[in-house]
Formats: structure tokens, C-alpha cells, sequence
């Protein structure tokens, strides 16, 4: 293990977090938050000191990176700088403890969106922009960015990149994967402009417009009002939410060749793309259909919900116009299953991603195939390629490790006390970056319940999840450790 | 920047890749073996792409409609042929260029095959013929374990190991200069793993691995200064009749020397037998000291040891140095038991893929500069380069000391239009019509074409 270079490495993020700080900071200026934009000042300050001397100690360390280092310098990353990004939390006073504000940080940038905050529409804009930013930064992946921006992480780029990007094959789009990085991260700030453009548009104040945009393409879920974008009760923001969280959760690869290509139509042949579609859809029809037969809403208004929640729930995002948890029991049993399937692979969104479901569901035809036909050869295909055996393992073992660690987690949830409905939802919805839950964690309430030491339980979901599991249980793995 | 297009992620591939990638090119390599490709990813910052670098759909997906250059470096000659075909017919891919390693492709009267009409490979490379060369080269100059002659043949780019009985280990570079009355330089020191720019204050070492650049005139008598006596070759053996063995024994034959060759395969032996008229084939294996001592191995001027085989070339060069022989040429392929053979103080080792990627490169660099011709020295570390001076180049009527190159790049001569060399000091002008040596860190190598 290099742990020079990692420390260099992590001295060199840790500036330009605290840089990046600097944003709220000035935000709070403006408004006239005085003092939070001196403890905003104040950390930011401290973080890049503190990087900074690591930068000049580790300085002249020479840069090649294994594996492992890649490992561990990904887990470190995203835990010193969410736990750098709590500060500001817990010095301003919005998180009551440490430990919330720690909840809150990861909640933010591992863009799950649980949040034990309330009181968010009087609450100052620096703490607001904050969590926003967090989630922004969180989603498409801090380490892809800093591979776009910082030229010395060559190689080990592509190892820290892989920790890092979700889904089953992480391609490049360009031979370099700098220029990759930066593409993602180009596509992503287009994105998230029009996506505050169009909020804008549709009625919202500025403030809300980009701190909402950070979430929306991010598929975060925090918002600036405790409740959500029902707050502000208009249709036509709440499209452009539904369209926003829908395009984040698209692969990116996509949205760069859609760019690229002059609009030919990349989207419709990808077959992740158009099960995503028919997915939500199908979503939308059953349950507008129930709610309107047990007549809970009109048709207008059942649609309009259900298609919302259901996009905020299958994105991961997190949003809430409704409270689903009270609608007749097969909503959120509809939206516990939707949590899991996820966004496409390569997107923002959590969750364990279509792209791997399929490709399950697939292999599972085949083995019928199989009974039907005993000597027939028969292989899994996602378009009209073959899944290769290696593939389909890794998504085998991924589907199990991932059942495995959310029955482990539902399970310390019980053994704190929360109820069965409490316990399952809040393991489920930290693990797939969802954010609010069912029952006592539901989207009418949050995380404030649940005690301490579970919220550092799902502090870990939240990262598990969002670093697809690998990353962080090889680092359990007793051989990482040995020489 | 180029857009480059590597087909074949072996060996040859990856060390072009690393290259290209090193000075900033776009590489997109192909391979129908998707292992290898991650393990590609693991080592060089490119885009892979999973096929045969011949289909056209392949080529397309790897961007071929964009690529300047295809390299086509597969274990098949058919295959690196065709894609060079499918990437000019298709995707008028403009320079194109091909490993073939079986000879009949190579005949020299069915040359005519490679034109833009029929074949259209820019330029052909035989990783066979080019390490016979190689081999022969190095042969000539006793002590040398790899020489090039640059500048129109007039300088020779030496590599050699610094033996004991040199008597100048431990002076000062600047008293060694003054000391043999020849004009050289030294132009990189490889010791402990690094490499060093020696300057006046430097000193040799033994064992030392030293690349100097003298006339080629002067060579042997430099290499006698500095402790490697000159042996003409008059009886050599080689080891391994491969397509290797077979070129070095022509070329030998062609010189008059005395020639043992030892193959262990029946039938290839009978055909080497049957194509060189002076040479004595023994049919045997190389490990066979029976066989050495009969055919007297402790005489020969030098052994060349070049079978496919690297473990076995490795044993062969060791008993061959038990026995004697000075001049001992091993031909190691693998990447890994490199520095197992300098342990083993087998001082000339030849590596197929280095002198392969080697010449591919300077064949890419070609294409967009002032290049005249170019070779990696130390496993790559290094390249030495040598560059036309034009009348717009930025060094046109300054000196070499006032050019403002960094640390890792060096001028070690300039060779004036008459022919007249100097070797580089601070104070010689730079013109048009000049034509520089320099050796650069690869990782400084776009440096030249902005300053010089």
C-alpha cells in the first residue's frame, strides 16, 4: 500500500472541498447570514490548511497506484469528506449533534437525500446551498471529477474511476480517461443548468432553482422546504422534476453520444434505456389506475402523483409531493420494489440498476429455455450481445451481497428498536440511495427518530450503496490488509 | 495528437501504446481477447475495444473515420495485413502499418506487392529481420550489446556495459574525455535502476550500462579505451534456426565467417542445411554440453542464442559464458525475466518486442515532424533522437546552450551540412541545414518539436 500517495491524493481533495466550501460561504454573505458564513469561512479555511500541509508533506511521493491503493484511497475519500462536510452542519447549529450532522453529510453526498433535518424553510441559505452542493458534487462522483480535473492521476485514474462508477461495465468514451471524466462532468453541468433554467421558468425563485437543480440531476433528493417539491404545488415544476430526475438517471454514455451524434436516436437503441421506460410506465398506469379505483384521487391528480413519486422513487431521488406511505398498501409496496431496480447503470441514480436486473432476469429465461430444450445451446442476451460468464457471476454475486447486507442491516435496524416497517424501509431506502423510507422514516417524516448509533449503521448503507458494496467489503477482506 | 488505432494487445501493442500514450496521442486498441484488454486498462491509459482488428464494424467502433494511424501488431500476418486493407478501403486511414513475420511475405522481389493500389501497407515491419540486425550490429562492435548508426551512418549510437578491466572506473567524466584522444560522449548513465545524465563531475562505475555516441569510425577504438578488446569475427555459433537464427546466418554468410548453427527440430534442420551453403547445421539440443564441447564452443568469437524459447536461451547463455565465450547474444522476449537475465550478468540481451515497438515508433514520428529518425534506448526510458534544423525551427541561429531545453532533454551533437560533427558544448551554433542529435526523457519528448 502506497499510503504517501494516498494521503497526497487525499491532502489534494481536501483543498479543493474546502475550496469549493467558499461557495456556501459567499451565498450566506449575501443573504446576510453572517455568522454561518463565518463558520463557513472558518472550516473551508481549516480544510485547506489542513490539506494543504498533507499536499507538502506527502509532496514528491511517486505516483503509481495498485488496486488497492485505489480501494482505499475511494473509502477514505468518501468518508473524510463527509465527515469534513458535516462540519459546517454541526457548527451552524442545523444538525442538533455531531452525529446528525455526520447522517445529513453522507445522506447528502452519497445523493441518498435521508435527512434528519426539519425547520428547512427558515433555515440559512448557506446550510441549504450546502447540502444541495453535497449532493451535487456526490453525484457524479468525486473522484470522477478529480480525475477530470487533476493531471496527475493517469493511470490510477482508470483504477480509482472503476471504485467509483456505478454499474456492471465501465466503459470509456474516450481513450483517455481524463477526457472521460471530463465529458461526464461536461454532460453533467449541462444538464443541471437547464435543469435550474427550466425550475426557473416554471416558477421557482433562483435560490430554489439551483439548490433544486443540484438534487434533481444528481437524483439527491434534498430539497429546501421541509415539504419537498410539493411545497410549491405547481404541476409544471413538478415536470420539470419528473423529466430531470429521469434524464440523471439515464446512462451518461447516452447522453454523450445523444450530444456527439447531432440527435440520433442513441436512445431507443439501448435496451437498458427502453426497459427504464416501459418500467415506469407500466409503474404509472398500474398504480394511477388503483388510486383512482379506490378513489383517491381523480384521474387528473392520480396521475400526476403517481407519476411524480414513482419517477422520484425508481431515480432514487427522494422528492415527495404526496405521502405515499398512506395510500392504500399496494403503493408502497410498489415503491419498495421500484427503490431496489433503480436508474440505468453508468447514471446518477442508486438502487441496484436496471441494467443488472435484466441481465438476471435474463439468465433465469434461460435456465427455463434450458428445461425445455436439454441439449440446446442457449445464452443470455441484453441487445445482441451475449452476457459473458464473468459478467453474469459478478451480477450473481452482486444481487447476493447486496440481499445480504440489506438483510443485515434491516436486521441491527430492528435490534434498535424500530418497527418491522421502519426497520426494512430505512435499511432499503439508505442502501439504494433513496432517501425517505415507509413507516416512522416515510416521506411525511425523516431520519430526527431514529437513534444515534442506527444513523451511523446507515451512514455506512449509504456509502455501501452508493459504491456499489465491492469498493467497500474488499477493504474487510483480511488478505487486503496482508502484504 | 493523433488518433491512433493499436490491433494486437501482445507485448509490441502495449509497449506502442504506452508510448503514444505517453506523448499525448489518442489510442483505441483492439483485441479479440477481452481478458487481455483489462488487463490493458490496467497498465495504459487507453480506450479498448473487443474484435477482430480486421472486421470493419470492429475498426468503425474503435473510430476508425477518425484515426490518422493504424498499427496492426497481431500474432497473424493475414490479420495485420487485412485490417491495413479494410482501414484504407474504408476509412482511408492514412498511415498503416504492419508486422509480417513470415518471410515469404517478405521476399524483397515481391516488394511490389505494398502499394496503394494492392496492399496498402505504409510501411512493413519484421520483427525477425529487424532483431537479426540488430543482433548483427551489435556483433560487429566487441563489447557492445546494441548499436545504431545515425546521421547518415556517420555517428554510431553504442550501448555497452562497463567491464572491470576498464581503466577508467572511478575518474572524472571530464579527465576521461581529456584522456582518450577520440571524440565521444557519453550520453546516459543506467545504474541502480535510474537514469543518470553524466556530467563532468560524473565518474563509471563497473557494470554500468552506457550508451555513447562517437563517429563511426572511432568505435572500436573507444570501446578498446574503455576496456573491451576488438575481436573480428571469424567463428560464431548460433543457437535456434527459427526465422531469427536463419536471417543472422545469411547475413554471416555473407560476410565469410565460419558458421555453426544448432537446431533442435528434424525437419527444420534439414531446411536450413539445404538454403545456406557454408554453414554447418547440427541437429541437437542447445543444452547439451556434449554437443558444445564437441563443437568446440570455448573458440568461437561469438554465440548467438536465439531460439523461441527464453528460459532455455537464458541456460544456453550461461553455459555458453561457462565455456568461455565473450561475445554471448541472448535473445529474451518476456518483459519479465528482463532483469532476471541481467542477474544473471548476461550482459547482451536482444528484445524482439523492444526493437519492434521501437521501430514502429520511429516510424509514427516520422509521419508529423522533423524527425529523421529516432530509437529508445534503457527498455525505453530514453529516447534518442535525431532532427533536421529548418529555417522556421525555433533553434535556427541560436546555440546549444540558449535553446532553454529542461532537465530531461540533452543535445549530444550537431552535424553541420558539410558533414562536420561537434559534439555538443554550450557554445555551438545552431543553423538551418543542421542536423541534431538529442536524448530526451520520454516524458519530455513533445518538448523537442516546440523548442529545437
Amino acid at each position: 500500500m502506497h499510503y504517501r500517495m494516498i494521503f497526497y491524493v487525499l491532502g489534494v481533495f481536501a483543498c479543493g472541498f474546502g475550496a469549493l466550501m467558499s461557495v456556501p460561504a459567499f451565498v450566506a454573505l449575501f443573504f446576510q447570514e453572517g455568522q454561518a458564513a463565518r463558520i463557513f469561512l472558518e472550516v473551508s479555511f481549516a480544510t485547506m490548511v489542513t490539506g494543504g500541509a498533507m499536499v507538502i508533506m506527502m509532496r514528491g511521493t511517486n505516483k503509481t497506484m495498485t488496486h488497492k491503493d485505489a480501494f482505499l484511497l475511494t473509502f477514505l475519500t468518501w468518508s473524510v469528506l463527509s465527515i469534513i462536510g458535516s462540519l459546517p452542519l454541526y457548527f451552524t447549529g442545523a444538525a442538533p449533534t455531531f452525529i446528525d450532522g455526520l447522517f445529513e453529510s453522507v445522506a447528502g453526498i452519497t445523493t441518498t437525500g435521508a435527512s434528519v433535518l426539519s425547520g428547512l424553510d427558515s433555515m440559512d441559505h448557506g446550510v441549504l446551498l450546502w447540502r444541495s452542493m453535497l449532493q451535487w458534487i456526490g453525484g457524479m462522483g468525486i473522484i470522477v471529477l478529480a480525475v477530470a480535473v487533476l493531471p496527475f492521476l493517469g493511470i490510477g485514474g482508470m483504477q480509482l474511476y472503476r471504485s467509483e462508477m456505478p454499474g456492471v461495465t465501465k466503459d470509456k468514451l474516450q481513450p483517455r480517461i481524463k477526457e472521460t471524466a471530463k465529458l461526464l462532468w461536461i454532460v453533467y453541468l449541462v444538464l443541471t443548468i437547464l435543469c435550474a433554467a427550466a425550475y426557473s421558468v416554471a416558477g421557482m425563485g433562483t435560490f430554489d432553482a439551483i439548490a433544486h437543480a443540484f438534487t434533481t440531476v444528481a437524483t439527491g433528493g434534498f430539497s429546501t422546504h421541509d415539504a419537498s417539491i410539493g411545497h410549491f404545488n405547481s404541476f409544471s415544476i413538478e415536470m420539470v422534476a419528473v423529466l430531470f430526475m429521469f434524464l440523471g438517471a439515464v446512462n451518461f454514455s447516452l447522453h454523450y453520444m445523444f450530444l456527439t451524434t447531432r440527435g440520433r436516436v442513441v436512445y431507443a437503441k439501448d435496451s437498458e434505456f427502453r426497459m427504464f421506460l416501459i418500467l415506469v410506465i407500466s409503474a404509472v398506469v398500474v398504480l394511477s389506475l388503483m388510486l383512482m379505483s379506490l378513489d383517491v384521487y381523480q384521474a387528473s391528480e392520480a396521475v400526476r402523483y403517481s407519476l411524480f413519486n414513482i419517477m422520484a422513487v425508481i431515480t432514487t431521488t427522494g422528492y415527495a409531493t404526496a405521502d405515499y406511505n398512506a395510500w392504500p398498501v399496494l403503493a408502497p409496496m410498489t415503491m419498495l420494489v421500484l427503490m431496489f431496480w433503480g436508474g440505468c447503470s453508468g447514471s446518477t441514480a442508486g438502487g441496484m440498476k436496471i441494467l443488472r436486473i435484466m441481465m438476471i432476469v435474463k439468465q433465469s429465461q434461460t435456465e427455463l429455455i434450458r428445461l425445455l430444450h436439454p441439449s440446446g445451446i442457449v445464452r443470455a442476451k441484453i441487445g445482441n450481445r451475449t452476457i459473458s460468464s464473468e459478467v453474469m457471476q459478478a451480477v450473481w454475486a452482486f444481487a447476493g451481497l447486496y440481499l445480504v447486507t440489506f438483510i443485515v442491516i434491516s436486521i441491527v435496524m430492528a435490534a434498535y428498536g424500530l418497527d418491522l416497517e421502519t426497520a426494512f424501509s430505512a435499511a432499503g431506502a439508505t442502501l439504494t440511495g433513496l432517501g425517505p423510507g415507509l413507516g416512522d422514516v416515510g416521506p411525511a417524516s425523516n431520519y430526527a427518530s431514529v437513534p444515534q448509533g442506527a444513523k451511523l449503521v446507515l451512514c455506512l448503507s449509504m456509502l455501501l450503496g452508493r459504491l456499489e458494496l465491492l469498493t467497500l467489503l474488499v477493504l474487510l477482506m483480511p488478505a487486503f490488509w496482508r502484504k | 495528437m493523433l488518433n491512433a488505432i493499436v490491433v494486437g494487445a501482445g507485448e509490441v501493442g502495449i509497449s506502442i501504446a504506452q508510448n503514444l500514450s505517453a506523448e499525448n496521442h489518442n489510442v483505441v486498441m483492439i483485441d479479440h481477447d477481452a481478458h487481455k484488454l483489462q488487463q490493458v486498462l490496467d497498465v495504459v491509459d487507453v480506450q479498448i475495444v473487443e474484435g477482430v482488428g480486421s472486421h470493419p464494424d470492429v475498426l468503425e467502433q474503435a473510430g476508425a473515420d477518425r484515426a490518422h494511424l493504424l498499427i496492426a501488431v497481431t500474432q497473424s500476418d493475414e490479420v495485420n495485413m487485412i485490417a491495413c486493407q479494410v482501414a484504407h478501403s474504408l476509412f482511408g486511414i492514412n498511415k498503416k502499418i504492419a508486422r509480417v513475420r513470415d518471410m515469404a511475405y517478405l521476399n524483397i522481389t515481391h516488394n511490389r506487392l505494398y502499394n496503394r493500389e494492392d496492399m496498402p501497407v505504409d510501411v512493413v515491419i519484421s520483427p525477425e529481420k529487424e532483431v537479426a540486425d540488430a543482433v548483427v550490429r551489435a556483433a560487429e562492435v566487441s563489447g557492445s550489446f546494441d548499436v545504431t548508426y545515425m546521421a547518415g551512418n556517420t555517428l554510431a549510437l553504442i550501448g555497452l556495459k562497463i567491464p572491470k578491466e576498464c581503466a577508467y572506473l572511478g575518474v572524472k567524466f571530464r579527465e576521461v574525455l581529456e584522456r582518450i584522444e577520440y571524440n565521444f560522449r557519453a550520453i546516459s548513465i543506467f545504474r541502480e535502476d535510474r537514469v543518470i545524465y553524466p556530467r563532468g563531475e560524473d565518474h563509471l562505475e563497473e557494470g554500468d550500462e552506457v550508451y555513447l555516441l562517437c563517429k563511426r569510425d572511432d568505435r572500436t577504438a573507444i570501446m578498446e579505451e574503455l576496456g573491451h578488446q576488438h575481436k573480428p569475427m571469424q567463428d560464431v555459433m548460433i543457437i535456434g534456426g527459427g526465422h531469427i537464427g536463419y536471417e543472422i546466418a545469411l547475413q554471416m554468410e555473407a560476410r565469410g565467417v565460419n558458421l555453426r548453427l544448432i537446431e533442435n527440430n528434424l525437419e527444420r534442420a534439414n531446411f536450413l542445411a539445404h538454403h545456406l551453403s557454408h554453414a554447418v547445421v547440427l541437429y541437437g539440443d542447445a543444452l547439451d554440453s556434449d554437443l558444445l564441447v564437441q563443437e568446440n564452443v570455448s573458440a568461437m568469437d561469438a554465440v548467438f542464442v536465439m531460439t523461441s524459447n527464453d528460459p532455455s536461451n537464458i541456460l544456453a547463455s550461461i553455459s555458453a559464458r561457462k565455456f568461455g565465450v565473450e561475445n554471448v547474444i541472448t535473445r529474451v522476449a518476456s518483459r519479465m525475466l528482463m532483469p532476471l537475465a541481467d542477474t544473471l550478468h548476461l550482459d547482451k540481451v536482444i528484445s524482439p518486442r523492444e526493437i519492434t515497438a521501437s521501430r514502429i515508433l520511429q516510424h509514427v514520428r516520422r509521419t508529423k515532424s522533423r524527425v529523421e529518425d529516432l530509437h529508445s534506448i534503457h527498455q525505453g526510458k530514453l529516447e534518442v533522437i535525431e532532427l533536421k534544423v529548418t529555417y522556421n525551427s525555433p533553434s535556427h541561429g541560436r546555440t546549444v546552450g540558449s535553446l532553454g531545453l529542461s532537465e530531461g532533454v540533452k543535445v549530444s551533437a550537431v552535424i553541420k551540412e558539410d558533414g562536420t560533427v561537434f559534439f555538443a558544448e554550450g557554445h555551438i551554433p545552431v543553423e538551418e541545414g543542421d542536423t541534431l542529435i538529442l536524448v530526451t526523457r520520454i516524458e519530455c519528448i513533445n518538448e523537442i518539436e516546440l523548442m529545437v
